[in-house]
């Protein structure tokens, strides 16, 4: 069956839409440069094919397509409420990528997003310059890589370096870059900033070969977690989704065992647990986009619209998963 | 199921040939040719018969997601680069009259050149300045805009032609069943290729599993609401263990007296299927 997908469709980015604005920015052409069997086509704004009434997000996975648009309008956002802050006062997020390169099943972003094409925003000086107005006012701390995987890109576009040279000229500036990826080598000579977190999600093996298509193993990611603390990186750790399959807890514990044999959990910054949740409404839209996905068909129960285990199997999860990496790093570390 | 937009009658004529189409005697509007696997309907010239059509077609042959629908037609070029006979894969869509853009998905590899097409209302001659579109016809804005609709962004084809650079006094039926009968093997036999691409079927629960959902809904008295969370939690089991008949076909012959007795038992069952 893979072979046929293949042979059928065509290579990933074999097409490349570009705003008529975004052909002035030098950062298009760079990436463009990296694909030069691609076909490249003009287009007046991003939403005019990112926003398309009837995608198949599950058919546009097997060859996604690559916008390169100019961001314009809101271009940092506050956090979400459903995400963790870490204890950090003025807590926001932006996205200079929207949409991400792995397939994973639960993903939120096939029901946030009517589309498995990417967009990069080729004006990231432009979020930098709104980081800057907020920093005028008080401290920030900025998660660049939620609604996309900014590291997993990176030999693409470089916005994780682009993001850590910004940390440097900003002390009251904190940045969170979060990933599945095993790409720590594309950043390896960058300086360790004080003020930069390289956030690793991290699911068990089984449920990384099942759920979380086209991402690299734990071993993988734990070699990448590995290098980044040996060189001196700040890193946090996130068992975040935790999703629920009859063999939840013997998976977990067998994951975090390995992980903490690995990595010390002394030299972890600090560690976030939470269960799968994800809005009704885009559950709805993922549940129409992946029908025969058993994890996402779990009678969720919706509380404030908001989708979830119930109370009880919640706590379970996440009481269990707290004791085991309880076991490994101080409880002031772990975040829920 | 196939379904093939052509704008006359000449440019179906190499399929309706190919694939030994016959003639639907009830379509009065619009004539309708086909086969099991194929239908193919002749619009008529212009986006908005086009769009018709496609609207008649489509809504007289319900469709799914294992379907594609393929706009075949000659077009024009400005640029005479682009060789007569040369069949294009339109990727961008330009409806003249709107200065819309429409995109089809390009998922799929396939042996055409490709490249974008301008939809006029009205036959546009060589001398035209502002043509952005490199091929120019007078259906594929239509045919996007009815059959999307209908139909995903990745189901839709629009494969044209070059007929002439812009000139049409020397474009006689005959010459076009030429050009078009000189590809019609290259594209029939692509679509072959692609076909298993849209064999996926999204339904979980079968027709008849959905009759015994309905009757264990009916047995047990259950909401609008709970018999909603029941056909997710047989959903779920299905998923997991293939077949959920055995686990529900007991409450099938319940008299369930109350709407409370009927909590009792789909608690019972819940906990049976999660």
């Amino acid at each position: 069956m893979k072979s046929l997908e293949r042979n059928l469709y065509n290579l990933f980015f074999s097409h490349i839409y570009v705003e008529k604005e975004a052909l002035a920015y030098p950062g298009t052409d760079e990436i463009i440069k990296r694909f030069p069997a691609s076909k490249i086509i003009e287009i007046s704004h991003y939403k005019d094919i990112f926003s398309r009434l009837h995608q198949s997000c599950g058919m546009q996975k097997k060859s996604p397509k690559l916008i390169l648009a100019v961001k314009k309008d809101q271009l940092v956002y506050k956090g979400a409420p459903v995400c963790e802050d870490f204890g950090n006062n003025h807590f926001y997020y932006t996205s200079t990528a929207m949409n991400c390169i792995y397939d994973c099943e639960y993903c939120y972003l096939q029901g946030m997003y009517s589309t498995a094409n990417i967009v990069v925003f080729v004006n990231i000086e432009d979020v930098f310059g709104a980081v800057e107005k907020i920093l005028e006012q008080h401290s920030v701390y900025i998660s660049v890589s939620y609604d996309t995987d900014i590291l997993a890109l990176e030999h693409i576009i470089g916005h994780g370096k682009r993001w850590i040279e910004f940390s440097k000229l900003h002390k009251k500036l904190k940045i969170e870059l979060r990933t599945k990826s095993a790409n720590f080598n594309a950043i390896e000579d960058m300086i360790p900033q004080e003020n930069f977190i390289l956030s690793w999600t991290l699911s068990p093996d089984s449920y990384i070969r099942n759920y979380e298509n086209r991402t690299p193993s734990l071993a993988e990611r734990l070699s990448s977690v590995k290098t980044a603390v040996s060189r001196g990186w700040k890193v946090r750790l996130c068992f975040d989704p935790l999703i629920y399959t009859k063999e939840w807890r013997r998976l977990y514990e067998e994951m975090i065992e390995k992980v903490f044999s690995e990595v010390p959990g002394e030299k972890i910054l600090d560690n976030s647990i939470g269960v799968f949740r994800v809005s009704k409404d885009y559950l709805k839209r993922m549940k129409k986009q992946r029908g025969n996905s058993v994890i996402i068909n779990y009678p969720f129960e919706s509380v404030g619209g908001v989708c979830s285990y119930d109370e009880k199997l919640s706590q379970d999860m996440i009481c269990c998963v707290y004791n085991l990496v309880k076991k490994h790093v101080a409880e002031n570390k772990i975040y829920i | 199921m196939i379904y093939i937009c052509t704008a006359l009658y000449c440019e179906a004529q190499p399929f309706i040939v190919h694939l030994n189409l016959k003639k639907e005697l009830e379509s009065y509007q619009f004539q309708i040719f086909k086969n099991k696997e194929t239908v193919l309907i002749i619009t008529g010239i212009g986006k908005v018969k086009a769009a018709v059509a496609v609207t008649y077609l489509l809504l007289r042959y319900p469709v799914s997601n294992r379907d594609i629908l393929i706009n075949v037609g000659v077009c024009g070029a400005q640029d005479r680069d682009f060789l007569v006979g040369t069949v294009y894969l339109c990727n961008k869509i330009i409806d003249r009259d709107t200065k819309k853009y429409y995109f089809p998905d390009m998922l799929l590899k396939h042996p055409f050149e490709e490249n974008s097409i301008e939809t006029c209302s009205f036959v546009v001659e060589e001398d035209e300045v502002d043509i952005e579109g490199k091929l120019v016809d007078m259906e594929a804005a239509g045919i996007y805009q009815a059959a999307s609709m209908f139909l995903q962004t990745h189901q839709l084809f629009f494969l044209k032609i070059i007929s002439d650079h812009l000139c049409i006094k020397a474009l006689t039926a005959e010459k076009i069943i030429s050009l078009v009968g000189d590809q019609v093997e290259t594209i029939l036999n692509w679509v072959n290729e692609i076909i298993p691409a849209f064999s996926c079927d999204k339904n979980v629960i079968s027709k008849e599993e959905e009759k015994i959902l309905k009757k264990v809904s009916e047995a047990i008295k259950l909401t609008a609401a709970m018999e909603v969370q029941l056909k997710q939690l047989l959903i779920y089991y299905k998923l997991q263990h293939g077949d959920f008949t055995n686990v529900v076909s007991r409450y099938i012959g319940i008299e369930c007296k109350s709407k409370n007795e009927g909590k009792k038992y789909f608690e019972e069952l819940r906990k049976k299927l999660i």
